[in-house]
Protein backbone atom coordinates (compact mmCIF):
# COMPACT_ATOMS: atom_id res chain seq x y z
CA UNK A 1 0.00 0.00 0.00
CA UNK A 2 1.70 3.54 -1.21
CA UNK A 3 1.33 6.46 1.25
CA UNK A 4 -0.47 8.84 0.21
CA UNK A 5 1.06 12.59 -0.04
CA UNK A 6 0.46 15.65 1.22
CA UNK A 7 -0.32 18.04 -1.72
CA UNK A 8 -1.23 21.99 -1.38
CA UNK A 9 -2.73 23.23 -4.14
CA UNK A 10 -4.42 26.56 -4.88
CA UNK A 11 -7.83 26.19 -7.12
CA UNK A 12 -9.57 29.08 -8.24
CA UNK A 13 -8.00 31.49 -5.57
CA UNK A 14 -8.25 28.92 -2.52
CA UNK A 15 -5.61 26.75 -1.24
CA UNK A 16 -6.56 23.32 -0.46
CA UNK A 17 -4.36 20.86 1.10
CA UNK A 18 -4.79 17.26 1.52
CA UNK A 19 -4.10 13.31 0.76
CA UNK A 20 -3.38 11.69 -2.32
CA UNK A 21 -1.83 8.80 -3.53
CA UNK A 22 0.90 9.21 -6.09
CA UNK A 23 -1.30 7.57 -9.03
CA UNK A 24 -4.51 9.60 -8.37
CA UNK A 25 -5.00 11.73 -11.73
CA UNK A 26 -5.25 15.68 -11.41
CA UNK A 27 -8.60 15.24 -13.12
CA UNK A 28 -10.56 12.62 -10.33
CA UNK A 29 -8.67 14.96 -7.84
CA UNK A 30 -10.74 17.73 -8.88
CA UNK A 31 -13.62 16.47 -8.91
CA UNK A 32 -13.80 13.78 -6.24
CA UNK A 33 -11.41 15.42 -3.56
CA UNK A 34 -12.55 18.91 -4.30
CA UNK A 35 -16.00 18.14 -5.61
CA UNK A 36 -15.37 20.49 -8.67
CA UNK A 37 -17.55 18.30 -10.98
CA UNK A 38 -17.41 21.29 -13.76
CA UNK A 39 -14.43 19.44 -15.42
CA UNK A 40 -15.62 16.60 -16.89
CA UNK A 41 -14.04 13.44 -18.10
CA UNK A 42 -14.90 12.26 -22.06
CA UNK A 43 -12.22 9.74 -22.99
CA UNK A 44 -10.05 9.42 -20.73
CA UNK A 45 -7.12 8.65 -23.50
CA UNK A 46 -6.15 12.12 -23.09
CA UNK A 47 -7.52 13.22 -26.77
CA UNK A 48 -11.09 15.06 -26.29
CA UNK A 49 -9.79 18.05 -23.96
CA UNK A 50 -13.11 18.04 -22.03
CA UNK A 51 -11.02 17.85 -18.88
CA UNK A 52 -9.20 20.78 -19.81
CA UNK A 53 -7.80 23.56 -16.98
CA UNK A 54 -5.50 26.08 -16.13
CA UNK A 55 -2.13 24.93 -14.39
CA UNK A 56 0.05 27.90 -13.42
CA UNK A 57 -2.15 29.71 -16.26
CA UNK A 58 -1.47 27.21 -19.05
CA UNK A 59 -4.17 24.96 -20.39
CA UNK A 60 -3.52 21.43 -19.60
CA UNK A 61 -5.62 18.14 -20.20
CA UNK A 62 -5.79 16.92 -16.40
CA UNK A 63 -6.39 13.29 -17.04
CA UNK A 64 -3.04 13.90 -18.54
CA UNK A 65 -1.31 15.03 -14.85
CA UNK A 66 -0.94 13.67 -11.40
CA UNK A 67 -2.72 15.64 -8.59
CA UNK A 68 0.78 15.03 -6.91
CA UNK A 69 2.33 16.92 -9.66
CA UNK A 70 -0.29 20.24 -8.58
CA UNK A 71 1.48 20.51 -5.37
CA UNK A 72 2.56 24.25 -5.14
CA UNK A 73 0.55 24.88 -8.03
CA UNK A 74 -2.33 27.37 -8.76
CA UNK A 75 -5.15 25.70 -10.74
CA UNK A 76 -8.49 27.11 -12.43
CA UNK A 77 -11.27 25.05 -13.15
CA UNK A 78 -14.65 26.43 -14.79
CA UNK A 79 -15.91 26.96 -11.46
CA UNK A 80 -13.28 30.11 -11.65
CA UNK A 81 -14.63 31.73 -14.77
CA UNK A 82 -17.38 33.35 -13.28
CA UNK A 83 -17.00 36.66 -11.20
CA UNK A 84 -19.13 37.01 -8.30
CA UNK A 85 -21.55 34.86 -9.23
CA UNK A 86 -21.68 36.97 -12.94
CA UNK A 87 -20.67 35.04 -16.30
CA UNK A 88 -17.86 35.88 -17.79
CA UNK A 89 -17.81 37.87 -21.07
CA UNK A 90 -16.52 34.66 -22.75
CA UNK A 91 -18.95 32.71 -21.23
CA UNK A 92 -22.11 35.31 -22.45
CA UNK A 93 -20.59 35.03 -26.17
CA UNK A 94 -20.76 31.30 -25.85
CA UNK A 95 -24.42 31.85 -24.89
CA UNK A 96 -25.37 33.98 -27.29
CA UNK A 97 -23.55 32.45 -30.18
CA UNK A 98 -24.84 28.77 -29.55
CA UNK A 99 -21.36 27.42 -29.16
CA UNK A 100 -23.01 24.84 -26.35
CA UNK A 101 -25.78 21.91 -26.42
CA UNK A 102 -25.43 19.72 -24.32
CA UNK A 103 -22.42 21.37 -22.66
CA UNK A 104 -19.97 18.27 -21.78
CA UNK A 105 -17.50 19.55 -24.18
CA UNK A 106 -18.01 23.20 -22.78
CA UNK A 107 -15.68 23.67 -19.87
CA UNK A 108 -12.78 22.51 -22.09
CA UNK A 109 -13.75 25.03 -24.66
CA UNK A 110 -13.75 27.68 -21.93
CA UNK A 111 -10.66 27.31 -20.29
CA UNK A 112 -8.79 26.98 -23.63
CA UNK A 113 -10.21 30.06 -25.32
CA UNK A 114 -9.51 31.69 -21.98
CA UNK A 115 -5.77 30.65 -21.99
CA UNK A 116 -6.17 31.35 -26.00
CA UNK A 117 -7.47 34.96 -25.31
CA UNK A 118 -4.60 35.73 -22.23
CA UNK A 119 -1.88 34.97 -24.75
CA UNK A 120 -3.15 36.48 -28.03
CA UNK A 121 -6.42 39.01 -27.63
CA UNK A 122 -7.16 39.31 -30.90
CA UNK A 123 -6.96 35.47 -32.85
CA UNK A 124 -8.45 35.21 -35.88
CA UNK A 125 -10.71 32.38 -37.10
CA UNK A 126 -7.48 30.01 -37.53
CA UNK A 127 -5.25 30.75 -34.24
CA UNK A 128 -8.79 30.10 -32.46
CA UNK A 129 -9.09 26.79 -34.51
CA UNK A 130 -5.52 25.82 -33.59
CA UNK A 131 -5.75 26.77 -30.06
CA UNK A 132 -9.08 24.92 -29.49
CA UNK A 133 -7.84 21.68 -32.00
CA UNK A 134 -7.37 19.53 -28.60
CA UNK A 135 -11.25 20.05 -27.56
CA UNK A 136 -13.24 18.00 -29.40
CA UNK A 137 -17.21 18.54 -29.71
CA UNK A 138 -20.05 15.92 -30.96
CA UNK A 139 -22.63 18.57 -30.69
CA UNK A 140 -22.41 22.13 -32.43
CA UNK A 141 -20.37 21.31 -35.34
CA UNK A 142 -17.51 24.43 -33.95
CA UNK A 143 -18.77 27.20 -35.69
CA UNK A 144 -20.90 28.72 -32.92
CA UNK A 145 -17.56 28.30 -30.13
CA UNK A 146 -15.64 29.39 -32.68
CA UNK A 147 -17.81 32.41 -33.08
CA UNK A 148 -18.18 32.72 -29.48
CA UNK A 149 -14.32 33.68 -29.25
CA UNK A 150 -13.92 35.48 -32.12
CA UNK A 151 -16.76 38.09 -30.58
CA UNK A 152 -14.50 38.42 -28.14
CA UNK A 153 -11.75 38.78 -30.76
CA UNK A 154 -13.33 42.03 -31.95
CA UNK A 155 -14.40 43.42 -28.81
CA UNK A 156 -10.24 43.36 -28.36
CA UNK A 157 -9.84 45.00 -31.64
CA UNK A 158 -11.73 48.13 -30.31
CA UNK B 1 -8.71 3.50 -15.88
CA UNK B 2 -5.96 4.47 -13.35
CA UNK B 3 -2.40 3.65 -13.20
CA UNK B 4 -0.87 0.67 -10.85
CA UNK B 5 0.36 1.58 -7.66
CA UNK B 6 3.55 3.46 -8.01
CA UNK B 7 6.09 5.34 -5.28
CA UNK B 8 6.88 8.65 -6.54
CA UNK B 9 9.73 11.01 -6.44
CA UNK B 10 9.96 14.56 -7.11
CA UNK B 11 13.59 15.47 -7.31
CA UNK B 12 14.54 19.13 -7.46
CA UNK B 13 17.97 18.92 -8.89
CA UNK B 14 19.58 16.74 -11.62
CA UNK B 15 22.29 15.34 -9.28
CA UNK B 16 18.89 14.03 -7.05
CA UNK B 17 17.33 12.87 -10.05
CA UNK B 18 20.61 10.87 -10.81
CA UNK B 19 21.10 9.51 -7.61
CA UNK B 20 17.81 7.63 -7.52
CA UNK B 21 18.04 6.45 -11.56
CA UNK B 22 21.32 4.99 -10.31
CA UNK B 23 19.42 2.85 -6.99
CA UNK B 24 16.24 2.30 -8.98
CA UNK B 25 17.19 2.01 -12.49
CA UNK B 26 14.98 -0.60 -13.95
CA UNK B 27 11.94 0.15 -11.04
CA UNK B 28 11.72 3.66 -12.35
CA UNK B 29 10.44 5.58 -14.73
CA UNK B 30 10.85 8.86 -15.73
CA UNK B 31 7.74 11.31 -15.87
CA UNK B 32 8.48 14.48 -17.91
CA UNK B 33 5.23 16.12 -19.97
CA UNK B 34 3.57 12.99 -19.38
CA UNK B 35 1.77 13.17 -22.76
CA UNK B 36 2.88 9.63 -23.60
CA UNK B 37 3.30 7.97 -20.55
CA UNK B 38 0.37 8.50 -18.41
CA UNK B 39 -2.11 7.31 -21.03
CA UNK B 40 0.25 3.98 -20.93
CA UNK B 41 -0.21 3.83 -17.69
CA UNK B 42 -3.77 4.37 -17.07
CA UNK B 43 -4.32 1.37 -19.79
CA UNK B 44 -1.83 -0.44 -18.07
CA UNK B 45 1.11 -1.04 -20.41
CA UNK B 46 3.34 0.59 -18.75
CA UNK B 47 3.51 -0.49 -14.71
CA UNK B 48 6.47 0.61 -12.63
CA UNK B 49 6.97 0.55 -9.08
CA UNK B 50 8.46 4.26 -9.09
CA UNK B 51 8.35 7.48 -11.06
CA UNK B 52 10.52 9.75 -11.10
CA UNK B 53 9.14 13.23 -12.22
CA UNK B 54 11.70 15.75 -13.49
CA UNK B 55 9.46 18.31 -13.83
CA UNK B 56 11.03 20.70 -11.16
CA UNK B 57 14.55 20.63 -12.40
CA UNK B 58 14.69 23.75 -13.93
CA UNK B 59 18.08 23.79 -15.24
CA UNK B 60 17.36 20.95 -18.08
CA UNK B 61 15.18 23.11 -19.62
CA UNK B 62 17.26 25.77 -21.92
CA UNK B 63 17.67 26.94 -25.08
CA UNK B 64 21.27 28.33 -26.11
CA UNK B 65 23.18 28.65 -28.56
CA UNK B 66 27.03 28.15 -28.15
CA UNK B 67 30.02 30.20 -29.11
CA UNK B 68 30.24 28.45 -32.68
CA UNK B 69 27.02 28.54 -33.79
CA UNK B 70 25.97 25.22 -32.62
CA UNK B 71 22.59 24.30 -30.47
CA UNK B 72 21.51 22.62 -27.30
CA UNK B 73 18.24 21.98 -26.29
CA UNK B 74 17.48 20.86 -22.62
CA UNK B 75 15.59 17.71 -22.19
CA UNK B 76 12.29 19.36 -20.07
CA UNK B 77 12.35 22.30 -22.60
CA UNK B 78 8.16 22.50 -23.75
CA UNK B 79 7.58 22.00 -26.85
CA UNK B 80 5.59 25.37 -27.12
CA UNK B 81 8.65 26.84 -25.94
CA UNK B 82 10.85 25.25 -28.86
CA UNK B 83 7.79 26.55 -30.78
CA UNK B 84 7.82 29.94 -29.66
CA UNK B 85 11.73 30.33 -29.27
CA UNK B 86 12.72 33.41 -30.88
CA UNK B 87 16.52 31.55 -31.17
CA UNK B 88 15.32 28.52 -33.13
CA UNK B 89 13.04 30.46 -35.32
CA UNK B 90 15.62 32.60 -36.31
CA UNK B 91 18.56 29.55 -36.52
CA UNK B 92 16.88 26.62 -37.16
CA UNK B 93 13.25 27.36 -37.86
CA UNK B 94 12.76 23.54 -38.99
CA UNK B 95 12.97 22.65 -35.34
CA UNK B 96 10.00 24.91 -34.21
CA UNK B 97 8.12 23.86 -37.21
CA UNK B 98 7.95 20.18 -36.47
CA UNK B 99 7.49 21.41 -32.71
CA UNK B 100 4.13 23.57 -33.51
CA UNK B 101 2.82 20.19 -35.31
CA UNK B 102 2.95 18.24 -32.36
CA UNK B 103 -0.42 16.95 -30.82
CA UNK B 104 -2.53 20.05 -29.71
CA UNK B 105 -2.20 23.18 -27.35
CA UNK B 106 -2.25 21.38 -24.41
CA UNK B 107 -0.13 18.74 -25.16
CA UNK B 108 2.54 21.21 -25.85
CA UNK B 109 2.20 22.60 -23.16
CA UNK B 110 3.48 20.06 -21.31
CA UNK B 111 5.05 17.56 -23.41
CA UNK B 112 8.95 17.82 -23.58
CA UNK B 113 11.71 17.43 -26.43
CA UNK B 114 13.67 14.90 -23.98
CA UNK B 115 10.87 12.58 -23.28
CA UNK B 116 10.20 12.45 -26.87
CA UNK B 117 13.54 10.97 -27.96
CA UNK B 118 13.25 8.95 -24.79
CA UNK B 119 9.91 7.63 -25.82
CA UNK B 120 10.86 6.79 -29.28
CA UNK B 121 7.75 6.68 -30.64
CA UNK B 122 8.57 5.89 -34.27
CA UNK B 123 5.59 8.47 -35.82
CA UNK B 124 6.98 11.75 -33.44
CA UNK B 125 7.42 14.89 -35.50
CA UNK B 126 10.57 15.66 -34.02
CA UNK B 127 12.63 12.23 -35.07
CA UNK B 128 12.73 13.24 -38.73
CA UNK B 129 13.87 16.54 -38.04
CA UNK B 130 16.37 15.67 -35.38
CA UNK B 131 17.46 12.80 -38.08
CA UNK B 132 18.29 15.73 -40.70
CA UNK B 133 20.09 18.32 -38.40
CA UNK B 134 22.08 14.99 -37.29
CA UNK B 135 21.64 15.61 -33.56
CA UNK B 136 23.20 14.32 -30.67
CA UNK B 137 21.73 13.20 -27.34
CA UNK B 138 23.34 13.62 -24.03
CA UNK B 139 22.60 11.11 -21.81
CA UNK B 140 23.68 11.09 -17.74
CA UNK B 141 23.47 8.09 -15.74
CA UNK B 142 25.92 6.11 -13.59
CA UNK B 143 29.10 6.11 -15.61
CA UNK B 144 28.65 9.91 -16.05
CA UNK B 145 27.76 11.96 -19.18
CA UNK B 146 27.84 10.47 -22.42
CA UNK B 147 26.96 11.81 -26.01
CA UNK B 148 25.08 9.67 -28.62
CA UNK B 149 24.38 10.26 -31.66
CA UNK B 150 20.86 10.28 -32.99
CA UNK B 151 21.79 6.95 -35.15
CA UNK B 152 23.18 5.36 -32.71
CA UNK B 153 20.36 6.47 -30.27
CA UNK B 154 17.15 5.76 -32.02
CA UNK B 155 17.44 2.04 -32.37
CA UNK B 156 13.58 0.64 -33.33
CA UNK B 157 9.98 1.17 -32.23
CA UNK B 158 10.31 2.39 -28.46
CA UNK B 159 13.99 1.68 -27.93
CA UNK B 160 16.83 3.93 -27.47
CA UNK B 161 20.66 3.00 -26.38
CA UNK B 162 19.38 4.64 -22.74
CA UNK B 163 20.43 2.07 -20.04
CA UNK B 164 18.20 1.41 -16.95
CA UNK B 165 19.89 4.13 -14.97
CA UNK B 166 20.39 7.22 -16.99
CA UNK B 167 18.32 10.17 -18.53
CA UNK B 168 18.28 12.18 -21.65
CA UNK B 169 20.13 15.76 -20.57
CA UNK B 170 20.36 17.83 -23.56
CA UNK B 171 19.97 17.97 -27.73
CA UNK B 172 22.65 19.22 -29.27
CA UNK B 173 22.58 20.20 -33.19
CA UNK B 174 26.32 20.36 -34.35
CA UNK B 175 27.12 24.34 -36.19
CA UNK B 176 27.46 22.71 -39.17
CA UNK B 177 23.64 21.38 -39.68
CA UNK B 178 22.21 24.34 -37.99
CA UNK B 179 20.42 26.00 -41.19
CA UNK B 180 17.48 28.61 -41.91
CA UNK B 181 16.66 26.52 -44.85
CA UNK B 182 14.63 23.47 -43.83
CA UNK B 183 10.96 22.67 -43.50
CA UNK B 184 9.09 20.03 -41.70
CA UNK B 185 6.13 18.72 -43.14
CA UNK B 186 3.79 15.57 -41.97
CA UNK B 187 0.46 14.07 -42.87
CA UNK B 188 -1.67 13.10 -40.18
CA UNK B 189 -5.54 11.68 -40.16
CA UNK B 190 -6.68 14.68 -38.44
CA UNK B 191 -5.26 17.53 -36.64
CA UNK B 192 -3.33 16.46 -33.62
CA UNK B 193 -2.45 12.52 -34.94
CA UNK B 194 0.67 11.21 -35.07
CA UNK B 195 2.14 11.28 -38.33
CA UNK B 196 1.57 8.64 -41.01
CA UNK B 197 4.43 10.12 -43.03
CA UNK B 198 6.48 13.33 -41.82
CA UNK B 199 9.67 14.34 -43.51
CA UNK B 200 12.34 17.27 -42.87
CA UNK B 201 14.37 18.64 -45.48
CA UNK B 202 17.45 20.81 -44.66
CA UNK B 203 19.77 22.24 -47.28
CA UNK B 204 22.40 24.47 -47.33
CA UNK B 205 23.21 26.68 -50.44
CA UNK B 206 26.66 28.47 -51.44
CA UNK B 207 27.34 31.67 -52.46
CA UNK B 208 27.16 30.04 -56.25
CA UNK B 209 23.91 29.01 -55.90
CA UNK B 210 24.96 25.35 -55.85
CA UNK B 211 23.61 22.75 -53.06
CA UNK B 212 26.27 22.18 -50.93
CA UNK B 213 24.19 19.95 -48.32
CA UNK B 214 20.92 18.05 -48.32
CA UNK B 215 19.62 16.34 -45.26
CA UNK B 216 16.15 14.58 -45.63
CA UNK B 217 15.14 13.00 -42.58
CA UNK B 218 12.03 10.59 -43.02
CA UNK B 219 10.07 9.42 -40.06
CA UNK B 220 6.80 7.26 -38.96
CA UNK B 221 7.38 5.18 -42.37
CA UNK B 222 9.82 2.69 -40.65
CA UNK B 223 10.42 1.54 -36.95
CA UNK B 224 13.01 4.58 -36.31
CA UNK B 225 13.68 7.85 -37.97
CA UNK B 226 15.86 7.50 -41.43
CA UNK B 227 17.37 9.65 -43.91
CA UNK B 228 17.21 9.48 -47.53
CA UNK B 229 21.34 8.85 -48.54
CA UNK B 230 20.42 8.72 -52.22
CA UNK B 231 17.74 11.66 -52.39
CA UNK B 232 20.26 13.66 -50.47
CA UNK B 233 23.15 12.55 -53.12
CA UNK B 234 20.91 13.39 -56.61
CA UNK B 235 20.42 16.87 -54.75
CA UNK B 236 24.36 18.14 -53.99
CA UNK B 237 26.47 19.71 -56.32
CA UNK B 238 23.22 20.72 -58.13
CA UNK B 239 20.82 24.26 -58.86
CA UNK B 240 18.33 23.22 -57.44
CA UNK B 241 15.02 24.08 -59.78
CA UNK B 242 11.55 22.54 -59.62
CA UNK B 243 12.79 19.25 -61.87
CA UNK B 244 15.95 18.53 -59.90
CA UNK B 245 13.79 18.79 -56.43
CA UNK B 246 10.98 16.32 -58.12
CA UNK B 247 13.42 13.83 -59.14
CA UNK B 248 14.86 13.93 -55.93
CA UNK B 249 11.94 13.03 -54.27
CA UNK B 250 10.84 10.31 -56.66
CA UNK B 251 14.27 8.64 -55.48
CA UNK B 252 13.07 9.65 -51.67
CA UNK B 253 9.74 7.60 -52.65
CA UNK B 254 11.32 4.34 -53.35
CA UNK B 255 14.05 4.56 -50.78
CA UNK B 256 12.22 3.23 -48.13
CA UNK B 257 9.90 -0.28 -47.95
CA UNK B 258 7.15 1.23 -45.68
CA UNK B 259 4.73 -0.80 -44.05
CA UNK B 260 0.86 -1.16 -43.67
CA UNK B 261 -1.11 -0.93 -40.44
CA UNK B 262 -4.89 0.50 -39.89
CA UNK B 263 -3.77 4.14 -41.16
CA UNK B 264 -2.31 3.50 -44.32
CA UNK B 265 -0.74 0.87 -46.78
CA UNK B 266 3.06 0.65 -47.06
CA UNK B 267 2.85 2.04 -50.96
CA UNK B 268 0.71 5.07 -49.59
CA UNK B 269 3.26 5.92 -47.31
CA UNK B 270 6.13 5.68 -50.19
CA UNK B 271 3.88 7.88 -52.04
CA UNK B 272 3.36 10.57 -48.94
CA UNK B 273 7.56 10.37 -48.51
CA UNK B 274 7.77 11.49 -52.56
CA UNK B 275 5.52 14.35 -51.82
CA UNK B 276 6.54 15.61 -48.66
CA UNK B 277 9.92 15.65 -49.48
CA UNK B 278 9.19 17.46 -53.04
CA UNK B 279 7.47 19.64 -50.97
CA UNK B 280 9.89 20.37 -48.16
CA UNK B 281 12.53 20.50 -50.26
CA UNK B 282 10.46 23.53 -52.35
CA UNK B 283 10.16 25.18 -49.19
CA UNK B 284 13.70 24.96 -47.98
CA UNK B 285 14.39 26.25 -51.30
CA UNK B 286 12.38 28.80 -51.24
CA UNK B 287 11.25 28.56 -54.20
CA UNK B 288 7.58 26.67 -53.76
CA UNK B 289 4.32 27.84 -55.64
Amino acid sequence: MIKARQISVEVNGKTFKRDVEPRKLLVHFLRNDLNLTGTHIGCIEGKCGACTVLFNGESVKSCLMLAVQADGASIRTVEGLAEEGQLSDLQLAFSEKHGLQCGYCTPGMLLASHALLKKNSKPNDDEIKRALSGNLCRCTGYQGIIEAVAKIAAKAKL
Amino acid sequence: MFPKEFEYYAPESLNEALSLLATMGEQAKILAGGQSLIPLMKYRLVETPAIIDVNRIRELASISEDAIGGLAIGALTRHVTIENSSLIKAKCPVLAQAASLIGDAHIRNRGTIGGSVAHMDPAADYLPVLAALDCNVEVAGKGGTRKVSWKDFFLGMFSTALQPSEMVTRITIPREKVSKRGAYLKLARSSGDFSIAGVASVIDISPDGVCAQASIGVGAVEDKPRRSAKAESALVGKRLDLDCIRRASEVAGSEFRGFTDMHATAEYRRSLVRVLTRRTLERAAGIHL
